[in-house]
Parts: C-alpha cells; sequence; structure tokens
C-alpha cells in the first residue's frame, strides 16, 4: 500500500469514529478492511480512478453519518416523538427561549441586580417550564434544556456584560444614613456630579455615572442626602 | 409462487438493496465481494461506498433478510472477512421484489407494442 493510500486509510478509521458506538463495534473494522482492499484495488488504475474511489466513498461516508446517527436518536426515543409530542417540545423550547429574552431584557436594565426576585422568579418559572413538559416529551430533552436554560441565566448573571453592572452592585452597597464621605469611597471609581468629592447640588443631591458614552449608557445613580446622611437611593436607567 | 410484493414489501426496494440480496442468492459472500458483485450485476452503474453498504446490511440484518454467517467467537481476533448470506426471508423478499419488477416490465412491453 502506497503512502498516499495509507493516509487515507487513516483519515477513513479516524471519520470512521465519528459513526455512532453501536454501528461502529458492528461494522468499524469490517469497514476498514474492504476500504483498504478498495484501495489496493482501485491504485492499480491510477490516481483518478483513486481520487475518484475516496470522493464516493466520504460521500457515502457522510450520508451514512448522517442516516446512522438518525437512526440512534430515534432509537432512543428522542425523534420518535408522536405530533403532540413534537408541538410541545417545541414549545417548550420557544417558552423557554422567551423567559430568557425577557430576561435578559430586565438584566439589560439593571433590574435583575436591584431586584434579586425576578432571577428567582424567572428561575422557578423555567424550572416549572421543565417539570410540566417532563411527562410529555422524553426526560432527557427537556431536562437538557431546562440545564441549558439554567446555565444560561447563572451566566448571564455571573459575567459584567457592561460597566453598568459593576455600577449597580457598588450602588447597592449604598445605604441610607451613610455619610457623604462614605458614598463617595463606594462610588470613587465613577464620574460624579458635583465633580468635587464631598460637595452636593443645590437639591442636596450627588449623582454618579458609569461612562460618558451617550445614548444607551447614560445611567444615573442618584443619591439624595439630608445634611450629610444618605436619605434617597435611585437608578436612572438611560 | 413466489410471495407478492404488497405481502412482503411496504415499499419498492431500493437498486442497491435488490442488488445487494441478488449477489448473495447464489452464495454467501463478504463486504469487499458484495460491491464487486454489485457492480458486474448492474454494468458498473451501481457503485456502492462502504457506507452505504453497511449501512443496508446492517438494515437487512435487523430485518433479517441476511445473516452473518461463521460469526467468529468473541475471543477470536483474527482478521477473517466476515460472510453475510440470504436468510429464508430475503430470499422470498428478493423473489417478491423480482416478480413485482417483472410485473412492471410485462406492462411496459404490453404498452410499448400498443405504441404506433
Amino acid at each position: 500500500m502506497s503512502a498516499f493510500a495509507a493516509c487515507l486509510c487513516a483519515a477513513y478509521r479516524l471519520l470512521l469514529g465519528l459513526y455512532p458506538r453501536v454501528f461502529r463495534d458492528a461494522f468499524g473494522l469490517e469497514m476498514r478492511a474492504v476500504f483498504a482492499e478498495l484501495l489496493d484495488d482501485t491504485a492499480r488504475r491510477g490516481p483518478i480512478a483513486l481520487l475518484a474511489v475516496t470522493a464516493r466513498e466520504l460521500g457515502g461516508l457522510a450520508r451514512g453519518l448522517a442516516r446512522e446517527h438518525r437512526a440512534a436518536l430515534a432509537q432512543r426515543g428522542s425523534l420518535a416523538l408522536t405530533p403532540i409530542q413534537h408541538v410541545l417540545n417545541g414549545a417548550t423550547l420557544l417558552l423557554f427561549g422567551l423567559l430568557g429574552g425577557l430576561y435578559s431584557l430586565l438584566e439589560r436594565y439593571g433590574a435583575t441586580l436591584r431586584y434579586p426576585l425576578i432571577t428567582a422568579g424567572t428561575l422557578v418559572c423555567g424550572l416549572a417550564i421543565g417539570a410540566l413538559v417532563c411527562w410529555a416529551i422524553p426526560r432527557r430533552r427537556s431536562l437538557i434544556a431546562l440545564a441549558l436554560f439554567v446555565a444560561a441565566i447563572c451566566c448571564t448573571q455571573a459575567i459584567d456584560w457592561d460597566s453598568r453592572k459593576p455600577f449597580l452592585r457598588a450602588l447597592g452597597r449604598v445605604q441610607a444614613g451613610m455619610h457623604v464621605a462614605e458614598v463617595d469611597g463606594i462610588m470613587a471609581s465613577y464620574m460624579r456630579w458635583p465633580a468635587a468629592p464631598g460637595r452636593l447640588s443645590p437639591a442636596g443631591q450627588a449623582t454618579y455615572r458609569h461612562t460618558d458614552q451617550g445614548w444607551g449608557d447614560a445611567d444615573l445613580g442618584v443619591v439624595t442626602f439630608d445634611g450629610d446622611r444618605v436619605v434617597k437611593i435611585e437608578f436612572l436607567p438611560d | 409462487m413466489p410471495d407478492t410484493p404488497g405481502r412482503l414489501l411496504d415499499e419498492p426496494l431500493s437498486e442497491a438493496t435488490f442488488f445487494i440480496l441478488l449477489s448473495l442468492a447464489p452464495a454467501p459472500s463478504h463486504g469487499y465481494a458484495i460491491i464487486k458483485n454489485v457492480q458486474r450485476l448492474s454494468d458498473q452503474r451501481v457503485l456502492l461506498s462502504t457506507g452505504t453498504l453497511y449501512g443496508a446490511i446492517k438494515r437487512m440484518l435487523e430485518l433479517d433478510w441476511i445473516v452473518r454467517v461463521g460469526d467468529p467467537a468473541p475471543d477470536d481476533t483474527t482478521r477473517t472477512p466476515k460472510t453475510y448470506a440470504l436468510s429464508d426471508l430475503g430470499r422470498r423478499v428478493l423473489a417478491a421484489e423480482t416478480s413485482r419488477l417483472r410485473a412492471l416490465l410485462r406492462v411496459a412491453e404490453r404498452y410499448a407494442e400498443e405504441l404506433p
């Protein structure tokens, strides 16, 4: 066998690894042997014939992979669904998608940081949807969808995807009764108006921003003081 | 009397399946020999790839149309090629399909004779 044919055989062996295990265990060795024999036989007819056979084998392999994976899935029951189960399956994904979309919208405006109940409520809704559909569609599939949903929500919560989230966390640490200096210490890394630390506006307020960007990010954190004590904390999203 | 197609088959056999069954009719055969036989029987028209062949073999084993003969013992590590043979059911399926094709051919020939 030529070096080229040996390389083709090695590549074929690797590609066979993509078949479902049951099929691979039953026919993998035989398929490799037949492929090697086919190459041996074809090599005598020149490189063009060798390439033609290789192309045909790759095409057959691709079709076979799709067919066997589909068969394996159907055997596990994932694709062997009734029409009602298909509808429920689609509705589940849609509900998770809508819930996730709603959550990310709330997250965008900082609501989930200010009101942790929103995160808890979203997760409870997701769990309820997951539990409701578990009986109707293959359990494994609904559990995977649910796990992905919960993971996505947790990631959304944990990752600071813009400067608004750390800003809100800092603003959340400001409590009524704090001194101006304490608030300035917490909000030290943010823009302040009036700019000089310790000073307040004529209305007795200090306003903080996390970015000098314009539209869409011009959120304000407004802290109102009575004397030098905090009495009110507001987040005004853009 | 061969079985009618309706009794054995839900739908006509694919050409590849038909030729694989046909190639196994005279004697049991192994994978590479089946590919070559199918080429010869179809006048080089049906060129099976290894993936197509073993996909078809798997389905036909599941349907009990063919059987593995001389299946090696689990501890057998030799690379003796596995051979496949038509089962009784496979023979009947092949006969039914042949009968269906023959009937089709008769209709086509009769129609051709009536053409001006």
